[in-house]
C-alpha cells in the first residue's frame, strides 16, 4: 500500500478525501436506513449518536473543502504561473490554502463538540 | 574519516523469489549509494545486481527506494540518510526482473501512446517555412523537458499502483511539453489521447509526490494540472 508512504501532505490529504468520500456515502445510506426505522418506532436515538454526527460534520467539512482545493488546483487558480524551482505544491497560496483547511477542519469539530455538551 | 553502514538490500530472483540481505562496509562522508553498491558487487557478492551507468543524474538507470523513498543512488549521499541502517529497493509499481533491476517497458509503452516528440506544420516539412520558439516560450518548456524517463515518478505514484493503464507522471509531463510548444501541429490529438477516463489526466488525485520524488525538478504534477485547466477550456 503506498498510498501510505511518508512522501508529503498532499498524499496523506488525497488519501483521506477517498477514506471520508466513501464514509459519507456510507453515513447517508446508514441515515436513511436508521431514520426509516427510528419513523416506525424499531429504533430509539442512542445518546453517542450526538458525538458521532459531530464526527461526521467534521468529515463533510474536510472533504468540501478538499474537493475545492482540488477544484482550484485543477482550474489553475492555486498552481504558479511559471515553473518554480521547487515542487508547485510548495506554491505559497496552497499551502495557505492547506494549513487554513486543516484549522477550519478542527475547529468545526470543536465548535460541534461544544455545541453537543453545553 | 570513513564509518561503518550496513546495506540493507531487498533481493529477487524468479526461482527463490525476495528475501532481504545485509552487507556492511566502510564508507565516508562523499560516498553515494550507488558506489557503495558497486564496492558491495566487486568485493563482497558479484551475484547483486543493480542498473547504473554515467553516476551523475544524467541517465536515470539507477532508481531505487532508499530508505523507502524513490530516489536516484547515484544521487543519494549515504552520510544524508543519517542512519547506519540503510535499506534499498527495488522501486515500486514496476515488475522486478532481479534484485533492484525492474522492468520500464510499461512506460515507453505508454510514451509511444501520446506520440512523444514535435510534429510541425507540412510546410515546414517541406522546408518551405519554418516555425522559432522565443526565448520565453523556451524557458517554459525547458523544465518539463529535463525528464530521464527515470521511473522514480511512478515508484511514488498511488494512482499507478491501482490503475496499471494509467499513463502516469512522466508521460504526462511529456505531453504537456509537446503541446505547449508552439512549433507542434498534433496538441489537440494528445489532449484527446489524455482526456481518457481510464488512463489520462483526471485519473491524477493530485498526490504531488511525483513532483516530489523528481530528480530532474519537471514537476510533472504541475504540468498534469495544467494538462486539465487547458483540457477544461
Amino acid at each position: 500500500m503506498i498510498w501510505f508512504s511518508k512522501l508529503n501532505i498532499e498524499r496523506l490529504l488525497a488519501l483521506l478525501h477517498k477514506i471520508t468520500g466513501w464514509t459519507i456515502l456510507g453515513y447517508l445510506i446508514v441515515h436513511v436506513i436508521f431514520v426509516n426505522r427510528l419513523a416506525h418506532g424499531e429504533l430509539t436515538e442512542p445518546e453517542i449518536f450526538k458525538y458521532f454526527l459531530v464526527l461526521i460534520g467534521s468529515i463533510v467539512v474536510f472533504h468540501a473543502m478538499n474537493g475545492i482545493r482540488i477544484i482550484l488546483i485543477e482550474t489553475g487558480h492555486l498552481i504558479p504561473k511559471h515553473h518554480m524551482e521547487e515542487p508547485w505544491i510548495y506554491y505559497k497560496p496552497h499551502r495557505i490554502y492547506i494549513w487554513s483547511m486543516i484549522i477550519v477542519t478542527i475547529l468545526s469539530f470543536f465548535i460541534g463538540l461544544y455545541l453537543v455538551i453545553r | 574519516m570513513s564509518f561503518e553502514v550496513t546495506l540493507k538490500v531487498r533481493r529477487y530472483s524468479k526461482e527463490k523469489g525476495s528475501w532481504w540481505q545485509e552487507y556492511k562496509l566502510n564508507v565516508d562522508r562523499f560516498t553515494t549509494v550507488v558506489e557503495a553498491l558497486r564496492r558491495v558487487k566487486t568485493e563482497q557478492d558479484p551475484t547483486l545486481s543493480f542498473r547504473a551507468s554515467c553516476h551523475m543524474g544524467v541517465c536515470g538507470s539507477c532508481g531505487m527506494k532508499i530508505n523507502g523513498k524513490p530516489k536516484l543512488a547515484c544521487k543519494t549521499l549515504i552520510v544524508n540518510e543519517g542512519k547506519k541502517e540503510i535499506t534499498i529497493e527495488p522501486m515500486d509499481n514496476f515488475p522486478v526482473i532481479k534484485d533492484l533491476i525492474v522492468d520500464l517497458d510499461s512506460v515507453y509503452r505508454k510514451m509511444n501512446k501520446v506520440i512523444p516528440r514535435v510534429t510541425p506544420p507540412e510546410e515546414v516539412i517541406q522546408g518551405k517555412a519554418e516555425t522559432r520558439l522565443k526565448p520565453e516560450d523556451q524557458k517554459e518548456l525547458w523544465s518539463f523537458a529535463q525528464c530521464i524517463i527515470c521511473g522514480l515518478c511512478y515508484s511514488a505514484c498511488p494512482v499507478v499502483e491501482t490503475n496499471k493503464d494509467f499513463l502516469g507522471p512522466a508521460v504526462l509531463a511529456m505531453v504537456y511539453r509537446f503541446s505547449a510548444d508552439p512549433r507542434d501541429t498534433l496538441g489537440k490529438k494528445r489532449l484527446e489521447i489524455v482526456d481518457d477516463p481510464i488512463i489520462g489526466i483526471w485519473n491524477c488525485r493530485v498526490a504531488g509526490s511525483c513532483s516530489v520524488v523528481c530528480p530532474r525538478n519537471v514537476d510533472p504534477s504541475l504540468a498534469i494540472q495544467r494538462l486539465k485547466e487547458v483540457s477544461m477550456k
